[in-house]
């Protein structure tokens, strides 16, 4: 059977967005995952099947690839899976997209690049809110500018009702509070404290929040791809509202983040599997909305002259999508990428992240489909 | 020689309890009991001492239960909580005294109920000898003797720490009890009715010297169980009872409680169905304090009478490193049981008592001293 996408981690909370936005464009799509119990509601579409897939067999992989014959395999599992699926995708040749693999991963990614130029082939890496749509915010910024020196970016969120909901998910979560960041400062790369609170920004839309310095593919990417125009300084920035920040906090100061595993009347279970699995229960409050704000500052000259360019991505709750969040941002973003590769908008072979080679001004019409509007300097552009 | 079982021995209170008799009282042997016998001997084992034994049970087997005890004088119960109606069941069958830390205040209720059972067999049960229930209930006695009237009681304990400890986190003590303590509803007595609360409500902030400023909020407690019928004649109306925390660690147990990981649910873990409050309480486990820490704490326990007019406190400091909170628990269960193998300092001779009832206060106070606990009144020393 012939299918137009196979997503990995179909069945998690991005994968099943994915699937979702792709199937309301009539595509046949191919879902793998562990348990397709959560995922009953979109089988119910004739276009989607499911298959069980373990993704720490390679053979299983590649096997799954070749019965479904996709157009675009789209990776939206756990990033420890990146480097596997590719490898996967290059003995398939098969063009792949992904939803980034902060910075360690991401840069194992890269070095497949000549490999996928040889085999005629894209690997993207990156493809959700951010990485992705940060990144092509950036790059119409940065185009606009004669140099670039500084970059700042990240993300920012919030709901009306308090309650702590799952953000995205908590395996990359605990890791981006956990790692030691590296930040890119006057043109080296500098490795920080964990996680440490870098003050207080006022954003559109979601008010005074505590910002933090975690760990991100695009510190890596954008070092690589804006490094011609001058660039020296790249900060990343994590903005979570402080009832949600509170509750991850705690469970990392307890050790309920722990890859380790312990005995449970004669069980063996991975602590964070554990903590992942009680979380998943927690239901999103009646009435409950969240807006994001993903953000860029890009700081250069043009014409001899000091220029700041505020990029800002605005996302909320969307009617009929309640159960994502703001989360839309990312699994209807990787969506709308492979789709794009799809039908030949992104030409390009090897291995690059979205900054480099997703045309800006057809992407930001795609997103403004979906209601996720850009902003420049306070000023909407699609 | 007499013979004490001491179920849960090995356990954060069990552990001072067997110390505390072993020391004090040279007429007794003492069996160390758990569903882990190496846990046992190993404990049993560092007394180096023919008085001391290991014994392995499953507490949940009455039969198994009731062999193991028979013939001893006193039935000690270290145990979670829950298991209380159970072992008391098993010392009737078995004839024996029984001794316990409280069954927060449910669980005491259908305890009582016991009575006329350990009557007809002349032996006695007293339930909740720890620090509280256990000292509070005693202050209570004391207390009573001083007033003619006693209209309102207030009741607290606070801790001061100042450990250096190497753990982002310290357990007090047995996590599920203090998950029932955020969340089952509070017992009060308001004009002379019993009423229950909402939980963690009646927040008051108490300013105690030599301890600092404390959050405290009412929660579910035995002696709410027994005090207002103990206090009956003297006219009581109101009954109140606060636990006292710092705010780091009430709001790090009220987000583990608020986002699902205290529910009673099972969970599919690797195959198996696992119920979610067992896999938390066993991840806490590791914050109990580490032996090698070097503990420096002390505690409050205070009893406010009618506004103030009179206030009575137990204060404990660390003692051999172990930490104030858990030492008063421990010590007057050890007091206690010797009170009854020994049978000296009671009122009665059988039937089944909170402390308050049965217990002598000068007595228990004067055996509180020797242990370094110190009972004031009004801030003057009373032992």
């Amino acid at each position: 059977m012939k299918y137009d996408f196979i997503i990995f981690g179909g069945t998690g909370f991005q994968g099943s967005i994915c699937a979702r936005d792709l199937l309301e464009n009539n595509y046949k799509i191919l879902l793998v995952g562990r348990d397709k119990s959560s995922i009953s509601n979109i089988l119910k579409n004739k276009n989607a099947s499911f298959m069980k897939v373990d993704l720490t067999n390679y053979k299983e992989i590649v096997s799954a690839i070749k019965k479904s014959n996709p157009d675009v395999v789209i990776n939206c599992a756990e990033l420890v899976f990146n480097v596997q699926i590719m490898k996967a995708c290059l003995e398939t040749k098969k063009p792949v997209t992904d939803l980034g693999g902060l910075q360690k991963i991401t840069e194992q990614q890269f070095k497949f690049h000549k490999k996928f130029q040889e085999k005629e082939i894209l690997c993207l890496t990156g493809c959700g809110s951010t990485p992705g749509i940060v990144n092509v915010m950036t790059a119409y910024a940065v185009d606009k500018l004669d140099s670039v020196e500084t970059i700042k970016l990240g993300f920012a969120w919030n709901s009306n009702i308090k309650k702590f909901v799952i953000p995205y998910s908590m395996p990359s979560i605990f890791h981006e509070f956990t790692e030691d960041p590296v930040t890119f400062h006057n043109g080296k790369f500098v490795r920080e404290k964990r996680a440490r609170c870098v003050g207080e920004v006022n954003f559109k839309e979601i008010g005074k929040q505590k910002v933090y310095c975690i760990v991100h593919s695009e510190v890596y990417t954008f070092s690589k791809y804006f490094r011609n125009k001058g660039l020296k300084n790249i900060h990343y920035m994590a903005g979570f509202p402080e009832h949600s920040f509170k509750v991850i906090q705690t469970l990392i100061d307890l050790g309920f983040n722990s890859e380790e595993e312990i005995e449970v009347s004669g069980n063996k279970i991975k602590i964070v599997d554990f903590t992942n699995k009680v979380l998943k229960k927690i239901k999103q409050p009646k009435n409950y909305r969240e807006v994001e704000n993903i953000w860029a500052e890009i700081y250069g000259t043009k014409n001899g002259k000091d220029k700041l360019v505020k990029m800002n991505c605005l996302v909320r709750t969307l009617k009929g999508w309640e159960d994502a969040g703001s989360n839309i941002d990312t699994g209807r973003t990787i969506a709308l990428i492979s789709e794009m590769i799809k039908k030949g908008q992104i030409k390009d072979k090897g291995v690059y992240a979205p900054e480099a080679v997703v045309p800006q001004k057809l992407f930001f019409n795609e997103l403004a489909k979906r209601k996720m509007f850009v902003y420049e300097n306070g000023k909407r552009i699609n | 020689m007499k013979r004490i079982v001491v179920l849960g021995g090995y356990g954060i209170i069990g552990k001072i309890v067997v110390y505390d008799l072993f020391k004090t009282n040279k007429n007794c042997e003492i069996f160390v009991v758990g569903r882990n016998l190496e846990k046992a001997e190993e404990y049993a084992n560092s007394f180096n001492s023919p008085r001391v034994k290991a014994k392995k049970t499953n507490i949940q087997n009455k039969k198994e239960l009731v062999s193991l005890i028979k013939g001893s004088d006193v039935v000690v119960n270290c145990v979670q909580y829950y298991f209380n109606f159970e072992i008391m069941k098993a010392c009737l069958k078995a004839k024996t005294n029984y001794v316990d830390l409280g069954g927060l205040y449910h669980l005491t209720k259908k305890q009582l109920k016991l009575h006329r059972y350990f009557k007809k067999i002349k032996k006695l049960a007293i339930l909740g000898c720890g620090s509280s229930p256990g000292i509070t209930n005693v202050l209570v006695a004391y207390g009573s003797k001083l007033l003619k009237k006693i209209n309102e009681i207030e009741i607290f304990f606070a801790d001061k720490d100042e450990t250096k400890y190497e753990q982002k986190f310290v357990l007090p003590y047995s996590f599920k009890t203090l998950v029932d303590e955020f969340t089952l509803k509070p017992a009060v007595l308001k004009k002379g009715k019993i009423r229950f609360v909402k939980p963690m409500s009646g927040e008051k902030i108490y300013y105690i010297d030599g301890f600092g400023k404390k959050r405290a909020f009412l929660t579910l407690h035995s002696e709410l169980a027994t005090l207002p019928s103990f206090l009956k004649d003297k006219g009581i109306k109101d009954i109140e009872f606060r636990v006292t925390f710092d705010d780091d660690f009430i709001e790090k147990i009220k987000i583990l409680i608020e986002n699902g990981f205290t529910s009673k649910e099972n969970l599919n873990l690797s195959g198996q169905k696992l119920k979610i409050i067992d896999v938390t309480s066993n991840l806490m486990e590791k914050f109990i304090v580490n032996q090698k820490t070097k503990i420096k704490d002390k505690e409050i326990l205070r009893v406010i009478f009618n506004k103030g007019s009179l206030f009575l406190d137990a204060i404990t400091k660390t003692t051999r490193n172990i930490s104030a909170g858990s030492y008063n628990t421990g010590v007057p269960c050890s007091i206690i049981t010797q009170m009854i193998s020994e049978n000296k300092g009671l009122l009665k001779k059988s039937g089944v008592y909170a402390p308050e009832s049965i217990i002598n206060p000068k007595e228990f106070f004067s055996e509180l001293k020797k242990r370094g606990i110190i009972i004031l009144k009004n801030k003057k020393r009373v032992n």
